[in-house]
């Protein structure tokens, strides 16, 4: 029987940032190699400046490698147009910041619904998805708040639901914990697992903590931008 | 959730971000409607003021010097094609007017004689009282204008001087000229204002026009013209009956009689007829005219005859020792002289050859002055052979050969005789008795030829013409028919009788020589730049601010494009908010404007009132332009902001700058300063034409120049102060460096804006302090005098001031240039309508070279010739193009025209001439005018007799003695109605209007200067406001909150300091002209206070922000970090 095809390939990954004036460029990830499959999860975890996040942008297609190919779905992305990515961002990926970046001139609900202006899914079925997000994040009577009503673990909830309504494959977080209180930590810890299990939805967290790694699994170690530890690696 | 949601949430939530948008650009919308409202208010202003000037008149024919019967305004009115329009003949005449107790005198008055009964229905004239006195002829009406500059009122006594013009050109030797003009004492029977057409003037000119109104048969019967008028006013009509010029002109043809042409045709008792002219002498359009009505009777009477008659007054006819004192003498042809009379031929009466003793075959000579040598009197001899002698009575009907020459014609007695030259011979018994008996009986007859060719003359070839009907033709039916034919083959125009559709001339006069919308759009310039950058600042810390917000979207799948959509779609409802306010700001602006325009800057309009009008063009168009350009903004500003990728904008909020590239910044550094120096040192050899312009452009090039540096310069700054042990005074320079495109952006926006409010102060002209030089605005001259009533006497000959009763000995020394005038339009800045015809001058070249600075030429003329240009023929191709040179400023603003563009204008004849600019003088007292060789100009307009305009130069020396002698001039000249202003305050004037404007401009740039300095404060805070945290940890660190104070304050200024510097450095060499010219005066009081109220409002700008941002607790910033 053959191995079912990774969700998502890493082959020979660097990034360098560009040298200030005078200076020399500044390695931040070297020959990263990785292939994660549907449904899997995975923490990258790692000192501060040891790449997770820059990796993660990376994969979220949210900045580009310096060498290297990343593969989603089978699709090189590193020869996409900026274009190109946004849609692949908006159908493939979903994301989750340290810090919530909701609107505050929205609602709850509508955070949630923004991505979908962006495919100008404007249909029933996307209200409704919504709301069971919500509901499942256990946001359901918050609704009709904005941002500034909520506390930090409801944000980032809201902000999860927000990086699921699309459907994407692969959801990524980076720090999503890093703000929040022990309890709202473990409590949104808890949902990206549940929601990893439900939705089928790759999962992959860059975190500080411990104990969400721990959570997870699947960890791998990230140092002076090369990859330590880690499957497949 | 949709997109139109998400905008309105947006909006909602930013509302405070986007007000600050909405006020800056509602600031530059208003800077853009208000100009465009200040235009659409001069504009009806304009046309406000030519439709009270000329209240129901739609067309005009106006005559000038030349009269025609008065019944033809009635005659016009009975014609079937003007049933419906009122005609209205008036008898126009200038004249002065005085308080009589002299305390107040009116030159320039306009004195209109108009039909006591019809008038008052035409105008509008509330019947009363005061209209019966009026009507009597014992009061006269005036209007404001005339009663405000004599002070007088209802009631009050004012003495009138009215110009008695003569039928004969006053520039005619013959012509009379001690009784010029005519006095009234009259009480002011009422006050008209603008709407009684009080205002009533048929040119384009500067407000204030004045008029005082007599009955038409006062007025003409006091002034020798009775039956007479020279102006027909023709309103529209109504309905079907509306009148066009085509309607008019027909009217005209067919209502036009003989007698309107001042042509007489009189029955002889011999049977014959004698046409003859009111004017003396028939000029060659009408003798044109009366060949072509001879041609056609000679068709119905064959057989009749016609001689042609020249008689003019011979001083001395001498035979040897013997002579006998003025006598008319007849040049005719068959059959009034004999076939074949040779041209040095004469034929004697028997009374002349009596009296001298001469025989057939004697020697004659004769003596005459020449009839256009005028006051000068210039008398010539010719000498004659005595061909025959012939019985006194045998010339039929001789007196009748004697044209009506002023003063002499209707003189019972030579002793009544009142001629324009001293009566040098004597007149002795037997002259006396025949002239009582014989009256002007010629006493000689000579061949045509040889008169015409002593005494033509502009005024005409012929003084009459002796028909004789053929035999069996009664004279009556001749004449009938011969008036007939004469009436066909006359045309007015040819003698210069045309309507002109003055309403609609006036409305596109009104439209202006200067687009004061343009204008204030122009002046406004810095203020709508000002508020854009202000607008642009605020949005861009707008877009900083949500830079989170961006790159969620960006992070969540939305393209760039759909985030700029986005951002944009917010953006243009902000900008059309902000437009919106603009009306109403721009309302207020533009009334602001209105009323600066009438007071603090009156010199630039010279109206007291402007009515505030405002059109849909101007709401829509200034509310778009003011839209658009904050959509425009917008988009530069959104444009950096797109660049950026989703990372970016969620890590680092603030977009990292760098200031451009170095390369771009070291060529544009490099170019503009060496362009600076080599165009400042070039400048420094050019002439004073090309030096102003030249150094600010070495001025701009240097601002160009050292903004680039200046970037260069802070790249420089923070590679050194980084290096640097950090101290106190190196922290604050690092941290103005630190965002090197907003500390750029500061400086260039103060550079700009002080080398924008500096550098034009090159630009400002002042009179008299170089006036004296004869390449100066007033030619050197000292006074300019202007008259009502010519002045025909030479005022440079003792005899010519000794004609006005002036004291040569007072006067020794004076030189006047005289000047013929042909009114017209006022083509000088003082008037805001465009110049259609402007007023022409006829001045001899010879007596202005070497004055005035003359700027241009035609293409393919060389200025350098200067005067001569007038002269110059060749210059111009056709005989009828004729060279005209003015004012630079009159023929660009004024005129609308450019160097060798031509003019079309009627000769007084009716002929159309050209006339062709070829020469333009720089800044002088011509404004208003076009000058053209005086020959050209009498050959043009012959009945333009005399000066109006005098020159004046006084000797050298004799500034202690100039009040004097401009009394003595005033004193004699007072009867022509002269005004005498120093030349250098007149040019002055003209120059108040370019100062006042500029003035305008800098005050405007003051503002939009302040306005931007109002950006200093908002960078000030959005700096701090981003590095709170930072001071705060500096606080935390033990700086005190003062000693923070002066560290941000410093970091501040020195750029603010920095780009005053800059402009105020460039804009010094752009006035350099002006600093070493005597004649410039560059920073005039108000521009300093700007510049001190720019330097106290940065400052204070600065310091509050400063204030304001590190106010309150600090360290809660770094608590909640």
């Amino acid at each position: 029987m053959e191995s079912p095809a990774p969700i998502l390939s890493l082959r020979n990954l660097s990034k360098d940032y560009a040298p200030v004036e005078g200076g020399t460029a500044l390695p931040v990830l070297r020959d990263i190699n990785l292939e994660v499959f549907a449904g899997e999860r995975l923490s990258l975890m790692g000192p501060s400046g040891s790449g997770k996040s820059t990796l993660l942008q990376i994969i979220g297609t949210l900045d580009r490698p310096t060498s290297g190919t990343l593969v989603l779905n089978g699709r090189d992305l590193s020869r996409l147009s900026a274009d190109e990515l946004a849609a692949v961002r908006q159908k493939e990926i979903g994301f989750v910041f340290q810090s919530h970046y909701l609107l505050p001139q929205c609602t709850v609900l509508e955070n949630v619904l923004v991505p979908t202006l962006a495919n100008g899914d404007g249909s029933k079925d996307v209200g409704a998805r919504a709301v069971a997000l919500l509901e499942r994040v256990g946001l359901s009577g918050r609704l009709h708040h904005h941002p500034g009503q909520l506390s930090g673990g409801e944000r980032q909830r809201v902000a999860v639901a927000r990086a699921l309504i699309n459907r994407p494959k692969l959801l990524l977080a980076d720090e999503p914990t890093g703000s929040l209180d022990f309890a709202a930590a473990q409590s949104l810890a808890t949902l990206l697992l549940e929601l990893n299990q439900e939705q089928q939805v790759t999962l992959i967290v860059a975190t500080h903590s411990r104990d969400l790694a721990a959570i997870l699994g699947n960890v791998c170690l990230l140092r002076d931008g090369r990859l330590l530890k880690g499957q497949h690696a | 959730m949709t997109w139109g949601g998400l905008i309105r949430r947006s909006l909602r939530h930013h509302a405070w971000g986007h007000l600050g948008v909405v006020l800056g650009l509602g600031i530059a919308t208003a800077a853009l409607v208000g100009a465009l409202v200040v235009g659409d208010s001069v504009r009806a202003t304009l046309r406000a003021g030519a439709l009270e000037r000329l209240g129901p008149i739609h067309h005009a024919l106006d005559a000038g010097d030349r009269f025609f019967s008065q019944n033809l305004a009635a005659r016009l009115a009975r014609h079937p094609a003007l049933a419906a329009a009122p005609v209205a003949g008036v008898l126009s005449l200038p004249g002065t007017a005085n308080r009589p107790d002299l305390a107040a005198r009116a030159n320039q008055v306009q004195v209109l004689g108009v039909g006591a009964d019809s008038w008052p229905s035409f105008a509008g004239w509330v019947d009363g009282a005061d209209l019966a006195a009026w009507k009597n002829g014992e009061a006269v009406i005036i209007n404001q204008a005339l009663a405000l500059h004599l002070r007088v009122s209802q009631g009050d006594e004012l003495l009138l001087r009215v110009r008695k013009p003569s039928l004969l050109s006053e520039d005619a030797a013959i012509t009379p000229r001690d009784d010029l003009a005519v006095g009234f004492r009259l009480k002011v029977a009422r006050i008209i204002g603008s709407g009684d057409l009080g205002s009533m003037s048929l040119r384009a000119g500067r407000p204030g026009v004045m008029n005082a109104f007599l009955p038409l048969s006062v007025l003409a019967a006091r002034t020798g013209l009775e039956g007479s008028a020279n102006l027909l006013a023709v309103g529209r009509g109504t309905g079907s009956g509306a009148v066009d010029s085509g309607a008019l002109k027909a009217a005209l043809g067919d209502s036009f009689e003989i007698e309107d042409a001042g042509l007489q045709l009189l029955t002889n008792t011999s049977g014959s007829l004698q046409l003859a002219s009111s004017r003396v002498f028939l000029e060659d359009g009408i003798i044109a005219a009366i060949d072509r009505a001879w041609q056609a009777q000679e068709q119905h009477h064959p057989g009749s005859q016609q001689a042609p008659v020249f008689t003019y007054l011979a001083n001395l006819i001498t035979a040897g020792t013997n002579s006998v004192p003025y006598s008319m003498v007849t040049a005719s042809a068959p059959p009034l002289v004999p076939q074949g009379l040779a041209p040095d031929e004469m034929i004697l009466t028997d009374w002349l050859a009596a009296d001298l003793g001469v025989a057939v075959g004697g020697g004659i000579d004769l003596s005459y002055f020449l009839l256009e040598s005028g006051s000068t009197l210039v008398e010539r001899t010719n000498h004659f052979r005595v061909k025959s002698i012939t019985p006194l009575d045998s010339l039929p009907d001789g007196q009748r050969l004697m044209p009506e020459f002023p003063g002499v014609a209707r003189a019972e007695s030579t002793r009544d005789w009142d001629t324009g030259f001293p009566l040098r011979y004597t007149i002795r018994p037997q002259d006396e008795q025949f002239w009582r008996k014989h009256r002007g009986t010629p006493k000689a007859l000579i061949s045509l030829e040889a008169g015409r060719k002593m005494w033509s003359s502009r005024f005409g070839t012929l003084s009459g013409i002796r028909y004789i009907p053929g035999a069996g033709t009664p004279p009556a039916s001749w004449a009938a028919q011969f008036r007939g034919e004469l009436r066909t083959a006359l045309d007015p125009a040819v003698i210069g009788l045309r309507f002109e559709p003055v309403r609609e001339q006036a409305l596109v006069a009104a439209v202006g020589s200067q687009d004061f919308g343009g204008l204030f759009l122009a002046f406004s310039f810095f203020v709508v730049i000002a508020a854009l950058l202000l607008s642009s600042l605020l949005f861009r810390f707008n877009l900083e601010r949500r830079a989170n917000e961006t790159g969620t979207l960006l992070s969540v799948g939305f393209t760039p494009r759909q985030v700029t959509r986005l951002l944009m779609s917010e953006a243009s409802l902000v900008a059309g908010a902000g437009a919106l306010l603009g009306i109403v700001l721009g309302i207020g602006y533009a009334r602001c404007l209105l009323w600066a325009l009438t007071t603090l800057w009156i010199d630039a309009t010279s109206l007291t009132q402007l009515q505030f009008a405002v059109t849909p063009a101007s709401l829509l168009g200034g509310t778009l332009a003011g839209m658009v350009a904050g959509i425009f903004t917008a988009w530069t500003t959104l444009r950096g902001q797109a660049r950026r990728t989703a990372r970016e904008l969620l890590n680092d909020p603030v977009e990292p700058s760098g200031p451009g590239r170095p390369t771009v910044a070291r060529l544009l550094a490099g170019t503009g300063l060496a362009g600076a120096v080599s165009l400042g040192i070039w400048a420094g050899r050019q002439g004073a034409g090309v030096q102003a312009p030249a150094f600010f452009g070495a001025g701009a090039l240097l601002l160009i120049g050292g903004t680039a540096a200046a970037r260069l310069m802070l790249s420089a700054l923070r590679n050194r102060v980084n290096s640097r042990i950090l101290t106190f005074s190196s922290l604050a320079l690092r941290n103005s460096c630190r965002r090197p495109r907003r500390t750029l952006a500061m400086v260039a926006l103060l550079a700009s804006g002080s080398f924008l409010i500096v550098a034009p102060g090159v630009f400002r002209l002042e009179a008299g302090r170089e006036s004296a030089r004869r390449d100066s605005g007033t030619g050197g001259f000292s006074w300019i005098g202007e008259s009502s009533i010519p002045i025909t006497q030479d005022l440079n000959t003792t005899n010519g001031l000794e004609f006005y009763g002036l004291n040569a000995g007072q006067l020794a020394g004076l030189r006047v240039t005289p000047l013929r005038v042909k009114d017209g339009d006022e083509a000088s800045c003082l008037n805001l309508n465009r110049a259609r015809k402007p007023r022409l001058l006829g001045v001899d070249p010879a007596l202005l070279k070497g004055r005035f600075q003359f700027t241009a030429a035609a293409p393919g003329l060389d200025k350098t010739a200067g005067w001569e240009l007038l002269r110059n023929r060749s210059s111009t191709g056709a005989d009828l193009e004729i060279p005209v040179i003015g004012d630079a400023a009159s023929i660009q603003w004024a005129m609308g025209r450019q160097m060798g563009d031509a003019m079309d204008y009627e000769a007084e004849d009716g002929r159309k001439v050209r006339l062709r600019i070829v020469g333009a003088v720089a800044n002088s007292i011509l404004q208003g005018n076009l000058l053209m060789d005086e020959a050209r100009f009498r050959e043009l307009f012959p009945s333009a007799s005399g000066a109006r305009m005098l020159f004046i130069d006084l000797p050298t020396g004799a500034i202690g003695a100039e009040t004097n002698m401009v009394s003595e001039l005033a004193r004699g000249l007072a009867d022509t109605g002269l005004d005498l202003v120093p030349a250098p305050r007149r040019l002055a004037e003209f120059n108040a209007v370019q100062n006042t404007y500029l003035g305008t401009f800098q005050m405007l740039g003051g503002l939009g200067f302040l306005l931007g300095s109002a950006g200093l404060a908002l960078v000030v805070l959005r700096n701090i406001e981003e590095r709170r945290g930072e001071l705060a940890l500096l606080s935390a660190a033990g700086f005190s909150q003062g000693r923070l104070q002066r560290m941000v304050m410093l970091e501040h200024i020195l750029p603010f300091l920095g780009g005053l510097g800059l402009g105020l450095s460039s804009a010094a060499v752009a006035v350099a002209p002006a600093l070493f010219s005597s004649t410039t005066v560059p920073l005039p009081g108000p521009l300093c206070l700007t510049i001190l109220l720019v330097l106290v409002n940065g400052f204070l700008c600065a310091w509050g922000a400063v204030r304001f941002a590190l106010r309150g607790e600090l360290m809660v910033s770094l608590k909640r970090d």
